[in-house]
């Protein structure tokens, strides 16, 4: 196997607050192939965009990656300073689309003036050398050559989408990290978004990184996907693999929990209680409290994330993976396609 | 349901609403910070002298002190009997500072209660109604902008005399137009949050909304004006003293400034200049740093994390 | 789940329009009256529309961001006064209800806002939120009355959540806390904008859940406004789907998730997200956002992004019933009488089943 372009092996992270520490992160690891599209799915709070801010130095002051390596290229980045993060991987090597990406482009500044901008940062490229290029990339992603003098007020909500997704690739990155990017937005615009983001593979050798809470937008858009609950990574896999084949009780439940259009009157689960507040260190599977099969091993250590029968994409990291198949077909009532029966009970979600 | 119990039920609610407890948290956040407790201390003080006055003062505020030899103790240098020595009148410094507290003091508070007051009632009435009393009162407040507050006060106390209330009642009519786009601008912010949105669809009136939802939520910003307008109004009841358009029979610190000044020995007779001067700016930086920590303290309770 | 077409509607809209002048500035006035340049043309945010909704009944408004659902929730809740047409609570008209109507009125329409993080006024405690409506309306409560009602929403133990604040609370918990002030007078109607739209999915199907439940329990009707089909089906029984200030199609929910008919509804239900990577979902062929309710397009206002453009688009499409059984009702002129070549592509493009 080629090495993979993003390692995240192992990596703990701490938010250090007044009174206590906060474990955001505990012993997380994935992987991104080159051109690879990767989503790290799950609910607010759970640790998603935590992890990615550590792989684009965003942790605010008070967080750091406590333990574990962050690999990119086979170089690790972790321990970069700014300064060095700056010049030789940001937009080069890997870029951001925000969250709220509508808002992202400064509305005082034409979008020409914009990519000279970040060109004259982080590279040598002349003025003229960053517009050809964003010109290029306008008409990649269906914009006119044209506009690229125009300042983001004088684009539509689509456009403004396109223009930020040509922007994030102005410097020819490896990877883009792309946070929640279609939150907020309506079912029509996310779509527009998702498209114009899938139009880009057969367009160049990009990977990408997907944050969301939304399984079914993952479901769509990427190869591979990793699952995440307070703070860990309950399973991690091919999105195929994870939507036949889901071992973790968390993925199960959550899948569940998706309506789905083609199947308006399935019952939706309902995931019970919230995750831990993570105050001390975290030996347990945090999400052992939530779940309907968790047994004494689970509150007293944490589950090694494991591959599933010998296959290498496929990792799950659950004391009882093995017996979950028929656990959860009993649970879940199976006719045909799995339907759940509801667990009258709280249903949790927390700002981020 | 019978009074007792109803009392009763409230006090429960009330015990039960931890409102002692957030209380009790609230100050002990309040003092977790040293500044703080040295502005507390210090305004503390201030207070203290200004209601003890009559039995911290050494001398009478206006006891002409002579010197061994009959002649007036003009201009004497500090020493154990005047401990900031005297004035060219042969007054006691140290005395008239301690006498001049309250009045300064007093000054403040109510030119900033009239600041807030004013500058309160138009930006919520603005803010809240909008449309045409909004424009009408934005104009004026407009108006109230363009009005050069020294000369005005001037002009307006040598029309109206040089009576102290109507010196702070100037101060505090033309200063509060600030604050009135300020509490505007909070107001409309605040309207806008669903909770206030619910209220009024409940079929609640525009008072309960403004009494229960609004003023709630602007308790840290008040607090910050009134002190800060009552740092201004010291501030420029002083400058006003300074200048001579305050009543100078009413010692305040400023006024004692003046006196300082126009006896021509301001430089050489330091101990008369310096301490009320020293005391105006001790006084206000204050109240402005408790007004910011209480605004701090405020916020940090309304958004503690459980 | 049908329609009870034999009730009295508890809340109807009749025609009604929205329409906000541009604002007119001292420019502006003296330029219209020198130049004699007419007024600018208003927003036309709701532009005619007529709803019925019964006793019990769910109604779903669905759209894109600016459609005009907003601003048809706000004029329901009287925060705006519409510019046409008339709204009739119980059959009586509110253009004419007085002070004391209003009071009454607001007693018994409720609302249930998007966003959560606001919902609760951070100096009030679970309890006083919920006591609000009683005293506003002078009504006495005690504190049984409100620890049933968190039990209701699921708040469970309502003994610990009663002492909370908004900020010890979840986003869904707090939401759940919007629900039972909604739901805590009893009210006949309630008016939902977008209830779950800023919560995870994964906590929306409790939320939706809650709801659909509790419209049951509590014998209310209920419009729910959603840029989203994908949940409709859980709450409503009825859909409208709405563009540019007016209704394009209306029929029973199941009915329009597995056969619609207009091709914005079909655009909409195509760009629900399915979960699952085996399905081949063709992307949306729509492009760009709904577009300026001020600058509106003569004729179908959907004609400038319609996959389905034809030149009798220029004019109006009526809405009319299309399906007899079922008041499948749609504005299209695909659906006119002389039907217009094939029936339109993409009708069954979702694998959308009837279940």
């Amino acid at each position: 196997m080629t090495e993979p372009l993003l390692e995240v092996e192992n990596v703990d992270i701490t938010y250090r607050m007044d009174s206590e520490d906060v474990h955001a992160v505990t012993n997380a690891s994935f992987e991104i192939g080159a051109n690879e599209y990767f989503g790290l799915v799950g609910e607010s709070g759970c640790g998603k965009s935590t992890l990615a801010k550590s792989v684009i130095k965003g942790l605010d002051s008070n967080g750091e990656v406590s333990a574990g390596t962050i690999r990119y290229k086979g170089r690790e980045i972790q321990d970069l300073s700014e300064k060095e993060y700056n010049k030789e991987i940001r937009w080069k090597e890997i870029s951001v689309i925000p969250q709220a990406a509508m808002n992202s482009l400064n509305p005082l500044a034409k979008l020409s003036d914009q990519a000279i901008e970040i060109a004259n940062v982080h590279t040598d490229w002349s003025a003229e050398k960053s517009v050809d290029r964003l010109k290029e990339l306008f008409d990649i992603v269906g914009l006119p050559e044209s506009r690229v003098t125009d300042y983001p007020h004088q684009f539509s909500g689509g456009m403004k989408q396109r223009a930020i997704i040509a922007m994030s690739l102005l410097l020819n990155p490896s990877l883009i990290i792309a946070d929640e990017p279609t939150t907020a937005l309506d079912v029509i615009m996310q779509d527009q978004f998702l498209k114009h983001i899938d139009g880009l593979r057969d367009e160049r050798d990009l990977a990408l990184l997907l944050i969301t809470h939304d399984i079914a937008v993952v479901f769509e858009t990427c190869d591979s996907m990793a699952v995440m609950h307070g703070g860990q990574i309950a399973e991690k896999g091919t999105t195929k693999e994870i939507f036949s084949t889901p071992r973790h009780p968390y993925t199960i439940l959550l899948q569940q929990s998706f309506p789905d259009a083609r199947h308006p009157d399935r019952e939706l689960e309902v995931i019970e209680g919230s995750p831990p507040a993570l105050r001390e260190e975290v030996d347990y599977c945090t999400f052992a409290s939530r779940c309907p099969w968790a047994e004494q091993e689970c509150q007293e250590s944490l589950p090694p994330i494991e591959s599933m029968n010998g296959n290498d994409s496929h990792a799950v990291s659950c004391f009882r993976s093995d017996e979950m198949e028929s656990l959860a077909s009993e649970h879940l009532n199976t006719i045909g396609r799995p339907q759940a029966n509801a667990i009258e009970n709280e249903g949790y979600e927390d700002d981020d | 349901m019978s009074e007792s119990t109803d009392i009763e039920a409230r006090l429960n609610s009330l015990l039960k609403n931890n409102f002692v407890e957030s209380f009790r948290d609230g100050i002990n956040k309040y003092l977790s910070d040293r500044i703080t407790i040295a502005c507390l201390v210090f305004l503390a003080i201030l207070v203290f002298i200004s209601v003890f006055d009559q039995f911290l003062m050494p001398y009478e505020h206006t006891t002409v002190h002579r010197t061994p030899d009959g002649e007036i103790a003009r201009l004497e240098s500090p020493s154990m009997a005047h401990p900031l020595g005297t004035t060219t009148s042969g007054e006691d410094v140290f005395s008239r500072l301690l006498f001049g507290a309250s009045s300064t003091l007093l000054t403040g508070l109510v030119g900033g209660l009239i600041i807030v007051g004013i500058g309160l009632t138009v930006g919520m009435v603005s803010g809240y109604y909008g449309g045409r009393v909004d424009s009408l009162l934005m104009r004026i407040t407009d108006f109230a902008y363009g009005i050069p507050i020294i000369p005005t006060a001037i002009v307006l106390v040598a029309y109206f005399g040089m009576g102290f209330w109507s010196s702070v009642l100037i101060i505090g009519l033309l200063l509060w137009r600030g604050n009135a786009r300020v509490f505007r601008s909070q107001v409309l912010q605040i309207k806008e949050r669903e909770h206030i949105k619910a209220a009024k669809m409940l079929g609640a009136s525009d008072r309960y909304v403004i009494t229960r939802h609004i003023l709630p939520n602007m308790m840290g910003m008040v607090v910050l004006f009134l002190a800060l307008g009552t740092g201004i109004t010291i501030l420029i009841s002083a400058g006003l003293a300074f200048l001579g358009f305050m009543d100078p029979y009413v010692p305040s610190w400023g006024v004692m400034l003046r006196n300082a000044y126009s006896s021509g020995s301001m430089t050489e007779a330091w101990w008369w200049s310096i301490p009320p001067g020293a005391m105006i700016s001790f006084t206000v930086l204050a109240i402005f740093l408790l007004g910011r920590s209480y605004e701090r303290v405020n916020e940090e309770q309304v958004n503690q994390v459980s | 789940m049908t329609t009870n077409n034999e009730t009295e509607p508890i809340l109807e809209l009749r025609n009604v329009e929205k329409h906000f002048e541009q604002s007119t500035n001292i420019a502006e006035t003296l330029r219209q009256t020198f130049f004699g340049e007419g007024a600018q043309e208003p927003v036309r945010a709701v532009d005619g529309v007529n709803l019925e909704l019964a006793e019990n009944q769910v109604h779903g408004i669905i759209g894109e961001s600016g459609c005009g659902k907003s601003t048809l929730l706000l004029t329901l809740m009287g925060e705006h006064e519409p510019t046409g047409g008339e709204i009739l609570y119980n059959g009586q008209p509110i253009s004419e209800f007085d002070k004391a109507d209003w009071k009454a009125l607001r007693r018994k329409i409720q609302v249930i806002f998007q966003d959560p993080f606001n919902t609760m006024n951070p100096h009030f405690t679970v309890r006083e939120t919920l006591k609000e409506p009683f005293k506003i309306h002078g009504i006495e409560t005690d504190e049984e009355e409100l620890l049933d009602m968190l039990e209701t929403v699921r708040l469970t133990p309502a003994e610990e959540y009663i002492d909370r604040r908004e900020s010890q609370l979840s986003g869904g918990e707090k939401q759940r806390v919007s629900i039972a002030r909604a739901l805590i007078l009893e009210p006949d109607v309630v008016l939902a904008d977008e209830p779950v739209s800023m919560l995870d999915v994964s906590t929306q199907a409790s939320i939706l859940k809650l709801l659909s439940e509790l419209t049951e329990e509590y014998d209310v009707a209920m419009f729910y406004v959603s840029h989203d089909l994908s949940t409709v089906s859980y709450v409503c029984d009825e859909v409208n789907v709405m563009y540019l200030g007016r209704i394009v199609e209306s029929a029973p929910t199941r009915k329009i998730l597995s056969d619609p008919k207009h091709p914005y509804t079909q655009a909409l239900i195509n760009a629900i997200p399915v979960p699952d990577p085996f399905h081949d979902r063709s992307w949306t062929e729509l492009d760009g956002t709904p577009g300026d309710p001020q600058n509106l397009p003569s004729g179908c206002r959907f004609k400038d992004r319609c996959p389905e453009r034809m030149d009798v688009c220029d004019q109006q499409p009526a809405f009319e019933v299309h399906d007899e059984e079922t008041t499948h009702q749609v504005a299209c002129h695909l659906y006119d009488e002389q039907p217009v070549g094939d029936s339109p592509i993409g009708v069954n493009k979702t694998g959308v089943s009837e279940s």
